[in-house]
């Protein structure tokens, strides 16, 4: 095991490495020149080039690439993601700032979604081609094929504009500050319900599909026989006999499921005007703030590549029939 | 007694001729079929469904057949061969203005079943259906059944273009690890992982903006983020194959590499290829959507489901009208791919086939 572990750590450095690399070239091969972007914005032309100069010297932009790729690697192996290049704040503190609204969004709607998709995948396949297997398979692969910013227009139209029941803009009303601690809370809850709902249904969509195919294969062993030759229960059969032999598969998907919690879905959060991570992202595209474009992507794939690890491991641990040697 | 004899020598059922027909079993799959022809006829008829020129007409005395000549550029480069007559090939022609005022004794003229062009403005401006507009204007008054058409052209081409360019990175890279082996195989797997690393919309937002917004960047963007799965898939069904019996006896033969990938090797795993692809192509469509409207896509006049996407979301309070047609569109197709995928998978795998 702990060689496994130390085999494995050793060969995330290359992909660290790589990742690194990809990053770098996608983000500074991009046209456009970052300092000229903003000096633009500045009308006095004698201020407008004094500024491009001095952005330009301060992000090393007339440096050659490669001087400029070991400084940014330099400064990242000491975490320090530097300053954003559209407005001087710390990108670190950027970043933290949105991860608070993409996280509980995405933590809501993956609740919700195994809430309601685990029960549903157990019963479809409880009563495999019974009437709510089929009803909630055509259902559900009628959600699935509904990409998120279709239903987002749809329910936003009927929720937000036609019966006017909730909020679709932003995170809080414009007259938040004066709100009750309890007043705020639901002002919270009314204006992510959409967004949520929105990341939830192709989730749930695609775990009960999960849940129902690894149930309908567990159901074939010969220990689900052998639980009801005992007498037991249907519903102790399938829930603690089957269902929980289904977790194990489950563990790929919470390796899924955590680069999708903090990435936040840019069409979303900008329909939403969401200030998250995802949207964060889309304005740094569009300002070339390449130290911020820079920082998100890294930090994603990274956390990618880490819950991909942590899951191997875990397998481990859950099943012991998985050696790692 | 002659005829059993015949009955043996008779071929055998070959792979495609036994999948088709376990397709043909599935009705859902038929219907998602049915739909992604209907899209993909839409697309190439575009010219003849929706155009404020004529398919045929008699016009002064003579016959002109404007829209027919559209249909032919479908033929790529054939816009420069094959020419319209005057005075349809003049800019600013308008034909049915014209046609009412200059009509002489026996002209007649065979119009589309829309009879506008997508990118041709009027001052009815968001105008809900009505029997001159069946779904409606748009925010410049331009006819919506007309965008839509054209809009499922753009739709379709991205994603078999997108689609067909990451299946040829896919194929080649795949066969390249899993024939050699080795250090190749060691960089490419490499590479593999890393991509994989990246949520895919991030990347292909940040490679999009290399170049300027057009349908060509976003399906070679497209092309160029999405091919992981068929390496990874070729990678795993050649390191399987390649020291296979038939793969030695091709060898010992003297066949060299590429023939041994290409007529021997990729021959036996393409069938699960096509399920990707079609899969793939459901997925181009969705993305190629959202990119046109967050206005990294197909750019304006052009339209796009997207595009008309994003106008019915700025105007949503004023013209839910144009809220429905993209969104009804954009489900079908990934439903129809989708379903086509699914039956494809199941039709073309032999184990579903025997039980």
């Amino acid at each position: 095991m702990f060689e496994y572990l130390v085999r494995r750590l050793l060969l995330l450095i290359p992909t660290l490495f790589g990742i690194t690399i990809v990053v770098f070239t996608i983000v500074t091969l991009a046209p456009g020149d970052p300092a000229a972007m903003r000096a633009s914005d500045i009308m006095d032309p004698e201020m407008s080039q004094r500024i491009q100069e001095d952005l330009t010297k301060r992000f090393d932009l007339d440096k050659p690439i490669h001087v400029r790729y070991v400084k940014w690697l330099g400064r990242l192996v000491t975490l320090d993601l530097g300053t954003s290049m559209s407005d001087d704040n710390p990108i670190f503190d950027k970043i933290a700032n949105a991860f608070w609204p993409t996280f509980s969004v995405n933590a809501a709607s993956v609740f919700l979604a195994f809430l309601i998709s685990v029960p549903i995948g157990i019963f479809a396949a409880a009563r495999r081609n019974g009437w709510f297997d089929r009803t909630s398979g055509v259902l559900l692969y009628g959600l699935y094929s509904v990409p998120s910013y279709v239903g987002a227009l749809l329910l936003v139209y009927w929720l937000g504009v036609k019966w006017d029941l909730l909020p679709f803009s932003g995170m809080y009303s414009d007259d938040y500050h004066t709100f009750s601690p309890m007043a705020k809370f639901f002002d919270q809850v009314s204006h992510m319900t959409i967004y949520v709902v929105c990341v939830m249904y192709g989730a749930l969509a695609f775990y009960s599909r999960f849940v129902r195919q690894n149930l309908l294969e567990v159901i074939q062993q010969d220990y689900m026989r052998t639980a009801r030759a005992k007498g037991l229960k249907e519903s102790v059969v399938i829930v603690k006999h089957g269902f929980r032999n289904t977790l194990i598969p489950f563990l790929t998907m919470i390796g899924l499921i955590v680069p999708s919690l903090i990435g936040g879905s840019v069409i979303l959060e900008y329909m939403f005007s969401w200030p998250g991570l995802g949207r964060l992202f889309f304005n740094a595209i569009q300002q070339r703030d390449h130290p911020m474009v820079m920082a998100l992507s890294t930090a994603t794939a990274v956390l990618v590549l880490f819950s991909t690890l942590i899951v191997d491991l875990l397998y481990g641990f859950v099943d012991p029939r998985v050696s790692h040697r | 007694m002659e005829d059993s004899i015949n009955e043996m020598k008779r071929k055998s059922e070959g792979f495609w001729r036994s999948s088709w027909r376990r397709f043909r079993k599935s009705k859902l799959g038929m219907i998602g079929l049915f739909l992604v022809l209907l899209l993909i006829g839409t697309g190439l008829l575009a010219p003849v469904l929706a155009n404020d020129q004529p398919i045929m007409c008699r016009f002064k005395g003579e016959i002109h057949a404007p829209g027919l000549v559209e249909l032919t550029w479908n033929i790529p480069f054939a816009k420069h061969v094959i020419k319209k007559s005057f005075p349809f090939d003049q800019a600013g022609f308008r034909f049915r203005k014209r046609f009412e005022r200059e009509k002489e004794e026996g002209d007649w003229a065979w119009l589309p079943p829309v009879p506008y062009h997508p990118n041709g403005t009027s001052t009815n401006v968001l105008q809900p259906a009505t029997t001159e507009h069946f779904i409606g204007t748009d925010e410049v008054g331009r006819d919506l059944a007309a965008r839509m058409i054209y809009g499922a052209r753009v739709s379709m081409l991205v994603g078999f273009v997108s689609v067909g360019i990451s299946t040829i990175i896919g194929l080649f890279l795949g066969c390249l690890a899993g024939y050699f082996g080795g250090i190749v195989d060691v960089l490419i797997s490499r590479l593999i992982e890393i991509v994989l690393c990246f949520p895919v919309f991030f990347l292909i937002v940040s490679i999009v903006v290399w170049r300027p917004p057009s349908i060509w960047n976003v399906m070679i963007v497209i092309g160029l983020v999405r091919w992981t799965g068929t390496a990874r898939y070729v990678r795993g069904e050649l390191i399987r194959l390649r020291d296979s019996e038939y793969a030695l006896a091709a060898r010992a033969l003297g066949a060299s590499s590429a023939r041994v990938i290409f007529r021997h090797l990729l021959p036996n795993s393409l069938a699960p290829i096509f399920v990707t692809v079609t899969f793939g192509i459901a997925a181009a469509i969705a993305v190629e959507a959202s990119l046109s409207w967050l206005g990294f896509g197909v750019q304006p006049p052009q339209a796009s489901w997207g595009n008309i996407l994003k106008q019915a979301y700025v105007n949503i309070q004023t013209a839910p009208h144009m809220i429905f047609p993209p969104c009804i569109a954009i489900f079908i197709a990934v439903l129809s791919y989708n379903l086509v995928g699914d039956t494809l998978r199941d039709a073309v795998d032999p184990r579903v086939a025997k039980s």
